[in-house]
Order: structure tokens, then sequence, then C-alpha cells
């Protein structure tokens, strides 16, 4: 009888989670750049009552065996590195990343963070940093009096400065061999971790790389009707359980009634 | 004393376990690749027959929790355009290496590891035809209804995914393996393989809530059995020996 209170416990606990990860999903469904993490879960482990096999005579023996499991755990949250939405913002530092690969972010303790939101901004000095003021790696400097700024599918950034067209730098992308095992730290960054494994750096468009368009930015890859229906489904989940707690006292209050 | 009153007993620890495996299932609704567990109940005397066979009493009445047996319908398969995510439609099992040797699960939310090997979320490999799938660094990776892996267009390996054989079955081990039970290796299985999808659990949550209901009112009955029983009792007892 406990097994069944324990056990609905794990499923209240587990739809939580999943709620959790929901509205945090849905909260960012404007956030560029976002990737929408899913929660997995297991089956815990199991009592085994009466092994299967076990003789009932010396000539039989059971087909089945009685086991009772112990509930449901979550296991991990997914990262869903799904290309999210174009926007085309005409915005000439705006670029998107077609295909796989970060931006490199030089974080303010000089260690490199990995980023999708192609958002890049004109510091004071020239330089191209995020929206939290973060430099870029490579770092790129536009001339005080450049007019014009072209990004290249390739990465290489030229811009038109007394005239003519010069060439101040290229982008270089970084892919992993699990973006999955990356760890989110916010502010719409990423760390290798040793399950992700080191960055491999490269040029944009070479192989393995996606290629880089300027003017548009790459939205939340969030869905919002699928995070509905899977916000649905774990209310009714929830309350599911709830009821197997509730039905489990139930019959635990029965038992001590028996005693008059 | 009343036999009845064991018998009531029974019932209420049948409809009590019975209870715990809906509750498993209910709580793992959301589990990908989870097969819902059934309770099945025997007869007590059907058993005390088995052993005794015909010289003996017979005893007719009680019950008990005879067997859980696995469902093996096939779970709703829904889309994730995870290319790692892989769905088992038909019958069969993918094999993984674990630190107790070779398992097997129908959850096929796998993932890369930093070794570019193939592995479940708890990081164990998933076996192909020579051992843990391990890709190449780069490529174009595309999965075939067969079970077979293509890089670049060509065969790269294959899933090993196995299916009973006979008189074998897959057992519970929790955390979404099964281990198998029977004599020799399971068979090569020809379940079909879909790419990007989930099997997701097997578990009807209005099927278990009506069964719910039914073990909670299986047990209320037996309760109230138990105290009529007691009653009668406490009659012959108390009341027919009453000296007036």
């Amino acid at each position: 009888m406990l097994r069944a209170l324990w056990s609905a416990a794990t499923g209240m606990y587990a739809q939580q989670l999943r709620v959790d990860t929901l509205a945090n999903n849905l909260a960012n469904v404007n956030t560029v750049g976002f990737k929408k993490m899913r929660v997995d879960f297991q089956d815990l482990f199991y009592q085994t009552v009466a092994p299967a096999g076990a003789r009932t005579t010396s000539q039989s023996e059971t087909t089945t065996g009685i086991q009772i499991g112990m509930g449901t755990r979550p296991v991990a949250t997914q990262k869903i590195f799904l290309q999210g939405e174009y926007e085309s913002t005409e915005n000439p530092l705006d670029m998107v990343i077609e295909g796989a690969g970060f931006f490199q972010v030089t974080m303010p303790d000089g260690t490199i963070a990995y980023t999708r939101a192609g958002d890049f901004k004109k510091n004071a000095d020239g330089m191209l940093v995020t929206s939290d003021g973060y430099y870029l790696e490579p770092s790129i400097v536009i001339p005080e009096n450049a007019s014009e700024v072209h990004v290249g599918s390739d990465g290489t950034i030229s811009v038109r400065a007394g005239g003519e067209i010069q060439t101040i730098g290229t982008m270089e992308l970084a892919r992993f061999v699990n973006p999955a095992g990356l760890m989110n730290i916010g502010r719409n960054l990423f760390v290798a971790t040793a399950a992700s494994g080191d960055a491999i750096v490269g040029t944009p468009g070479t192989e393995g790389f996606g290629t880089l368009a300027q003017g548009v930015l790459e939205m939340s890859n969030v869905k919002v009707v699928e995070e509905m229906v899977n916000m649905i489904t774990a209310q009714r989940a929830y309350e599911i359980n709830s009821k197997v707690i509730k039905t489990a006292d139930d019959m635990i209050a029965l038992a001590n009634n028996m005693v008059r | 004393m009343l036999q009845g009153i064991k018998f009531a007993a029974d019932a209420m620890v049948a409809a009590a376990q019975a209870q715990d495996v809906t509750a498993n299932n209910i709580a793992n609704t959301d589990t990908a690749g989870f097969r819902k567990e059934t309770p099945v109940f025997r007869s007590f005397s059907s058993i005390l027959q088995d052993t005794l066979r015909q010289d003996a009493p017979r005893v007719k009445g009680g019950v008990v929790l005879d067997a859980t047996v696995t469902d093996r319908t096939q779970g709703r398969v829904v889309a994730t355009e995870n290319p790692w995510d892989v769905a088992l439609v038909g019958e069969g099992y993918f094999a993984v290496e674990t630190p107790s040797g070779i398992r097997y699960t129908r959850n096929g939310s796998f993932g890369l590891n930093r070794n570019m090997a193939l592995v479940t979320q708890d990081g164990h490999p998933v076996l192909g035809q020579r051992g843990p799938i391990v890709l190449p660094e780069r490529g174009d990776v595309s999965i075939s209804a067969d079970g077979v892996i293509h890089v670049d267009g060509a065969e790269w390996d294959r899933f090993a995914v196995v299916a009973a054989g006979e008189g074998g079955g897959f057992i519970k081990e929790g955390l979404n393996l099964y281990r198998y039970d029977g004599a020799g290796e399971p068979l090569p299985s020809s379940a079909e393989v879909l790419s990007g999808h989930l099997e997701m659990s097997t578990v009807n949550p209005i099927q278990e809530i009506v069964a719910m209901i039914a073990h909670l009112r299986g047990f209320e009955s037996a309760q109230r059995a138990v105290q009529l029983q007691d009653i009668t009792l406490n009659k012959a007892v108390n009341e027919i020996g009453k000296i007036a």
C-alpha cells in the first residue's frame, strides 16, 4: 500500500519538473537563439515479489513473476538543438547561423562561452559585442569611418570606408561532437562540459559548419502550441497521480477502520 | 474460526498489491518506451489443486496476486524531430551495454557522447552489429527503417534489435532496462526503426483510473467482509454462549 503512495509521489514530482521546464520554454518563446528543453523519464527499480520461472511443482514453473515498480524518475533535461525560425531584421549587425555551430563569446573572466543568438551590437570602441557587452571571439573592430558593414556567408566581414571596401576580419564558429552535453549558463550562453567535448573551431561554410547570413536573427525554437499541449498533459498527469495518493490514503483508512 | 475472514484478508492484500502496480503505471505515463504492467489474480483453490492434486482436501476461496504481465502492445509514436530519438515499431528491443552485461530497452532517447559513441540517457553504449555504435567525426547520418545507419549514403552499422526466442522473455530491471531470461540469446527482430520519433508509454490513463477505482472498491468490499465476519464471530463467541 505504501508503495502506491510513494510511486504516485515520484509521478507528481516528475510532472512538476516537466511543468517547470515547459514554463521556462514558454517564457523564452521570443528569446533570440533559445533552444528548448525536454525532460526525459525512466521507470524506477522493481521489487520482485515472485520471480518468473519459480517452480510450482517438480514439473511446472510460473511463466511470469510478480514485479512491482517503484515509480518514475527524471533522468535528463534534453536540449533540443533544432533550428529556430528566422526573422528578418535588416539590422546589419544581426547574424544567423544556417546549420550547425555557435558564435564564440569572451566572458569577463577570459573564458569562452558559446551562443546561437546573433543580435550583436557595436560598443563605444567599435568592437562587436553581445547584448551584455561581451566581446566576440575573435574580436572584430569596425573602423570609425566605416559606412557599411557586410557579412559574407563564410564569415568575412568587410566595410566601406573612405569610398573603398576593405576586409576587417573573419567570424569563426565552434561546434561540438555532442551539443546536447553543453551547459546552459543563462544570458543565451552555453559552456563546454566533459560531456560535450572540446569545441572544434572553424570557418563558416566549411565541412560541418553552417553558413552565416546578415540582417536575420534566429528566434527561439519553442513552438507554443506544442508546449501548451504538453502543459495540458503534464497538468492532467499531475492530477491523476494526486488521485492515486488519495485512493491509497482511502485504502489505508479502510484498513485502519477494520478494528472497531 | 471462520475461514472466510482469512479469504477476505487475502483479497485485501491482493487488491493493495494491484493498486501498487497501477500506481507505478500511472507514475510512468510520460516515460518513453515504458510498457505497462497488468496484475493477474488467481484463486487460491486453483493453486492448491496444482500443488496437492485431487487427493487433498479442497479449500474453496481466497485469492492471490499471481503475476504481473508486461503489456506488449505498441506505444504511441510521436515525432520529436531530434535525429537521435529512435522509436521501435513492432516487437523488439534495442541492445545496450551496461556494467552488469547486455541489457535491452525500448526507450530510444539516445545521444552522442564526446567519443562519438551512441549512448542512452544513462551513458550506456547502444549496440550495433560489431559492438557499440561509434560514428565518424564527419558525415551526414541517416537511419533507415530496417535499422541501418548510413553515413554519407554508405552503410555504416545497424542497430542490434532483438526479440524473445522460444520460451524466453524480457524481465524489467527498472531505469528503462530489461534483462533477457531464456535459453541462449534473443533472436533478431524485424521491428521497424523510426528515426526522429519516440515511442511513448503504453499506459492509458483512463484504463488505469478505472483499474484504480476497481482495486479500491474491491479492497473496500473485502474489508466489509472482514468486518461482517467479525460481527458473526462476535455473536458466536459472546452472545450464543451468554448465560442469562
